[in-house]
């Protein structure tokens, strides 16, 4: 496992593009990309302003960023670097910026959700969407949801105090289909990844998740229980065999793709007392008293006494005890339920965090239908995520740490570099063979070795100071 | 005074003495003042009688003392203590015997009355004490009563309370509930409030979002626009196309087309998996009927009715076996015959197993009751032979092993191959069968080298006379004729001599296939031919095939030289390709193994290295 060298970043804003092959990454006012391989400078966009979100296009020849204070999204080519354009929201404002599937439309919501502006940049024509519904859930857009084949747009919106879902064709914007749905207050949609299938579910004052063909049939509803609070994550498998609900009740509830009915029931237990569930307790590692180590550069470590000891992970034998947090009853939005979900790239594994153990991450063989390893960190887990290739989770918690798990085991490595690199997001390239690491202003790249990559990434776990 | 006696006594003596009598049982009466006086009157009588008679009888009073006693006792019943008077006024004579009767009459009757007062104060005595252990237990039974009856009235007093408490309970429950009512109630109408007020907060806020939007979009806002340097093309390279009629059509059309693609895709899925277990039923089935058919033939001879239906259901479904798995498709009835024929048999197969279940049981029970020691010694002593004889197998096996590798520098490599693959120790007794034919091939071989080497030998000879003839002729010929004639002529000459030989040769030709035979045929695979070389017995014995083998090849003549390779060539290679196969077949196993290995191995190693400082 190799690291890139540390370059700056602000907003934690850092992606690759759709082919793989540049890095976006921002600081400022400024759009750096980066060859996705040597990292050398492959193109620098000045914007007006700080940009607050980027975006790359399908086809990975241009690049949104948008300015929300000052209502702007400016576009950037990378096969014309003087090519620019520039998109005004004016006094509407701007809330969401994003790209249509084809790379070629912008669909800007303005401020209060009172439309969304899809611009062409092939045309000079403006499209407008009206009533488009609030659900917008920290960065990522609830309301909006494109088919894999991008031939789709599915669009939440809010008419006379009802919920209406449209699912317009993208090559045209034109409505194919016009529902209302059975909700109270509709919180998000989501389309299969096969393109035939919209689940919506409410809010999380009801559980209920209904689920939609393309052509607007309602094929099933569920709803796990009431008079209590719901749904709080979905997601689906990529095999759209499968479709995982996450409830604030601390379960997970896995539908099938035939009967929509439950197959399974995930609870999140606080006590692992299964003697076949791996649990993996990251402990720290106590500093290896080397004289030589000792000498020279003076204790940096008191500067982040915490993040910067090394850590390990060490595989506790049952019963395990996680540590829960205690959620305040009396405030909205509590921490509990699960609030994250993520499926293996080959549907074999489901990565879930409840918000009320927030140490853990659990993950659940599929196949078998049962709890397979929970990984205990020693921080609250921030993020995690698949490799897109294979079954191996990258998994951070703001520590200076980076954490894989693979069916085969379990690593942690410590990211190297000066000063405290403190990981609190992460991204993997589309090969899985390398991985962003952000911190609140920089950011590296960690390499992977392809192939026996895990097996030699375990043999060097932890090397590095 | 003497009046008085004569006149209150026998009333009152009689009276007294009962009464006294009756007191004395009855001491401890309360009553008992006045039979003390009594007593007084009585006990002079009964006790102090001779300070009672000396004051009773005197000198003077004799005649007195005498018609007193006379008269008391005629009173009580005696005769009379004088003789019969003839006279009224004779004065009556005392008859000493009437008197000395009555005394002793009197002293019978005083013993008794003492015996029966003896007996009468020990049952005085004996009652009283019963008394008193009744009056105790009264007492005792009285404070009994009295506690019982405070602790009744204690509980009784507990029951109040707790009657009480529960309506007071009842009443707070009841009043809970009202609560729980009203609160739902008031949950309800707040939410409903809530809904309300949330539509109308929506309403509102969609009202100032219409207006808003008037406002910020109706006012030519000339800061919305875009600046595009220059306008791209679109991604697939085409334009845009007019929104018609046509493009809606066009829409629905691909719509419905990707939905139906979904729906076949799924239904090829489902299709698959239908057949996939459909094939599993099958396989089951068949491997029911063999199962189950072996037994077929026993129950017929008991006759038995169900299994012998039972077994015609079977020959049918055998029957039907190979007209079902041609229908592949998926069919109602297929399915349902299917379905029942596998039903059937498992519940056969169920029947059977349990049959054989109850067998063993009791046998196991026979077994336990007769012989359960012999058979267990039995037992033992055929494990200890059979280790021993699979100890020396085993040593056998080494033996020839390492005699095979000292071989094996010589032979060529598929054939080590070959023989270090099999040390099978099932197989031994089939070896041992090969062995044997092996010996009579090995004698048919010998036979047939001796042919050989005769044949080779009036083969050598007859060549020497033939070479010597053509020389004679040669000469002859190149004296008389062309070198192309003589050529000509030459090759005829050849070829005769070869089919000749050949014909000759016709026997070894012959024997060649049998020959080939014990190298592919009787083991069936060449595993098992290089088991049986592995597994021979003796060492020399093996050489000694080696040897006839290069003894062949040295002593035959050059036309069996020619044959050997030819033939042993595609034998061999035969050998390999066989060899091959069923190493691939073994594969799987030993690959499996090994992953597994790799895998604990990996998962190990893992986990010492998360030990690991």
């Amino acid at each position: 496992m190799n690291f890139s060298e540390v370059f700056k970043l602000s907003s934690l804003l850092c992606k690759f593009s759709p082919d793989g092959k540049y890095l976006a990454s921002c600081v400022q006012y400024r759009l750096v990309v980066r060859d996705a391989n040597t990292l050398q400078i492959h193109q620098l966009y000045s914007c007006l302003d700080q940009i607050q979100h980027i975006e790359w296009s399908a086809d990975s020849l241009f690049i949104l960023c948008a300015l929300y204070k000052r209502g702007l999204v400016q576009v950037w080519s990378l096969e014309q670097p003087e090519w620019h354009c520039k998109i005004d929201e004016g006094s509407a404002g701007l809330v969401a910026s994003c790209w249509s599937p084809d790379g070629r439309h912008i669909l800007n919501t303005t401020e209060f959700h009172l439309r969304i502006t899809v611009w062409s940049l092939c045309t000079k024509s403006v499209s407008y969407i009206k009533y488009p519904k609030a659900c917008q859930q920290g960065e990522s857009l609830r309301g909006i949801t494109f088919t894999r084949d991008g031939r789709y747009l599915a669009l939440a919106e809010r008419r006379d105090c009802k919920d209406y879902v449209s699912i317009l064709v993208c090559s045209d914007w034109q409505l194919l289909r016009h529902f209302d749905t059975d909700t109270q207050d509709l919180a998000g949609i989501e389309w299969a990844p096969n393109g035939c299938v919209l689940a919506a579910w409410d809010a999380c004052l009801e559980y209920k998740i209904l689920l939609y063909s393309l052509d607007g049939r309602l094929l099933s509803t569920f709803c796990a229980y009431e008079w209590s609070l719901g749904i709080k994550s979905v997601a689906w498998s990529p095999s759209s065999q499968f479709l995982a609900v996450g409830s604030y009740d601390g379960k997970v509830r896995i539908l099938n793709h035939v009967t929509w009915k439950m197959i399974t029931e995930f609870g999140h237990p606080t006590t692992i007392n299964n003697p076949k569930i791996v649990v993996y307790k990251e402990a720290e590692k106590s500093p290896p008293l080397v004289l030589g180590r000792l000498a020279f550069p003076p204790p940096r470590a008191a500067a982040g006494p915490l993040s910067s000891t090394e850590s390990k992970y060490e595989v506790a034998s049952v019963p395990v005890s996680l540590q829960t947090l205690k959620p305040a009853a009396d405030r909205a939005n509590p921490r509990i339920g699960v609030g994250a979900l993520a499926f293996s790239p080959d549907s074999c594994f489901l990565a879930t965090r409840s918000d009320s153990v927030p140490t853990a991450v659990w993950i659940w063989d599929i196949q078998k239908l049962r709890l397979l390893a929970v990984l205990e960190q020693l921080s609250a887990v921030r993020c995690f995520q698949w490799d897109p290739r294979q079954a191996r989770l990258a998994i951070c918690t703001g520590g200076s740490q980076v954490y894989l798990w693979s069916p085969a085991g379990c690593v942690s490595v410590q990211v190297p570099g000066e000063g405290d690199f403190q990981v609190l997001s992460l991204c993997w390239h589309l090969s899985g063979d390398s991985l962003a690491l952000l911190s609140k202003d920089h950011f590296c790249l960690c390499f992977l070795e392809t192939e026996q990559g895990v097996g030699t990434a375990f043999g060097q776990r932890a090397d590095h100071t | 005074m003497g009046d008085w006696m004569t006149v209150t006594d026998p009333g009152l003596s009689s009276e007294s003495k009962y009464i006294s009598q009756y007191t004395s049982e009855t001491k401890m009466s309360p009553s008992s003042l006045y039979s003390q006086q009594v007593l007084c009157s009585s006990i002079p009588l009964s006790k102090n009688v001779h300070s009672f008679f000396s004051a009773f009888c005197t000198e003077e009073n004799i005649e007195q003392s005498i018609s007193y006693l006379d008269q008391e006792l005629t009173t009580f019943g005696f005769p009379s203590l004088y003789e019969e008077s003839k006279g009224k006024e004779t004065k009556r004579e005392l008859n000493i015997v009437a008197v000395l009767n009555c005394m002793n009459e009197l002293l019978v009757l005083q013993r008794k009355n003492l015996l029966a007062q003896e007996n009468v104060e020990t049952q005085n005595l004996k009652l009283g004490s019963d008394m008193d252990h009744l009056q105790n237990c009264y007492a005792k039974l009285k404070e009994q009563l009295e506690t019982s009856r405070r602790e009744m009235v204690g509980l009784q007093e507990r029951d109040r309370q707790l009657q009480c408490k529960n309506r007071n309970l009842h009443q707070l429950l009841k009043n809970e509930k009202d609560e729980v009512q009203k609160l739902q109630s008031i949950i309800a109408s707040r939410a409903t409030q809530y809904n309300h007020d949330m539509k109308r907060k929506e309403r509102e806020y969609n009202k100032l979002k219409e207006r808003l939007h008037q406002l910020v979009m109706n006012k030519k806002d000339k800061k919305i626009a875009m600046e595009v340097l220059n306008y791209v093309g679109r991604a697939d390279g085409k334009r845009g196309s007019w929104r018609t009629g046509k493009t809606e059509a066009r829409n629905e059309d691909e719509m419905y087309k990707i939905l139906l693609n979904d729906y076949e895709y799924r239904q090829k899925q489902i299709l698959m998996e239908n057949a996939e277990l459909k094939k599993v039923l099958q396989q089951m089935k068949k491997e029911m009927i063999s199962l189950l058919s072996p037994q077929k033939q026993k129950p017929r001879e008991r006759a038995d009715d169900s299994t012998g239906t039972v077994i015609s259901d079977i020959e049918e479904d055998a029957g039907e076996l190979s007209r079902e798995s041609t229908w592949d498709l998926s069919c109602e009835t297929v399915r349902e015959q299917l379905t029942n024929s596998i039903r059937k048999q498992w519940r056969i197969l169920k029947s059977h197993v349990e049959k054989l279940d109850n067998q063993v049981s009791k046998v196991h029970l026979e077994g336990f009751n007769e012989e359960d020691v012999i058979s267990r010694q039995d037992h033992e002593q055929e494990t200890e032979k059979l280790e021993l004889e699979i100890q020396q197998c085993k040593e056998m096996i080494k033996t020839q092993q390492q005699l095979l590798q000292q071989l094996a520098t010589a032979c060529d490599d598929d054939t080590t191959s070959l023989l270090r693959d099999c040390y099978l120790l099932e197989e031994k007794e089939r070896l041992k069968e090969e062995w044997s034919l092996f010996k009579e091939q090995k004698k048919n071989f010998e036979k047939e080298r001796r042919s050989f080497t005769e044949a080779a030998i009036r083969l050598g000879l007859e060549r020497k006379a033939f070479e010597e003839e053509r020389a004679s002729w040669l000469k002859q010929q190149f004296l008389n004729m062309t070198t192309f004639d003589h050529q000509n002529s030459e090759n005829v000459k050849l070829f005769s001599a070869f089919s000749g030989s050949s014909d000759r040769d016709n026997p070894t030709v012959h024997s060649r296939p049998r020959q080939k035979k014990p190298h592919g045929a009787p083991s069936g695979s060449p595993v098992c031919t290089s088991k049986l070389t592995k597994s021979l017995p003796a060492s020399p014995s093996t050489s000694d095939f080696c040897q006839t083998r290069s003894c062949v090849s040295e002593h035959s003549s050059i036309s069996v030289l020619n044959t050997t390779p030819e033939e042993s060539k595609p034998n061999q290679v035969g050998r390999e390709c066989t060899n091959q196969k069923w190493s691939v077949a073994s594969r799987p196993d030993s690959q499996e193994g090994c992953y597994s290995g790799c895998s604990s191995a990996h998962a190990n190693s893992h986990v010492e290295k998360d030990d690991l400082p």
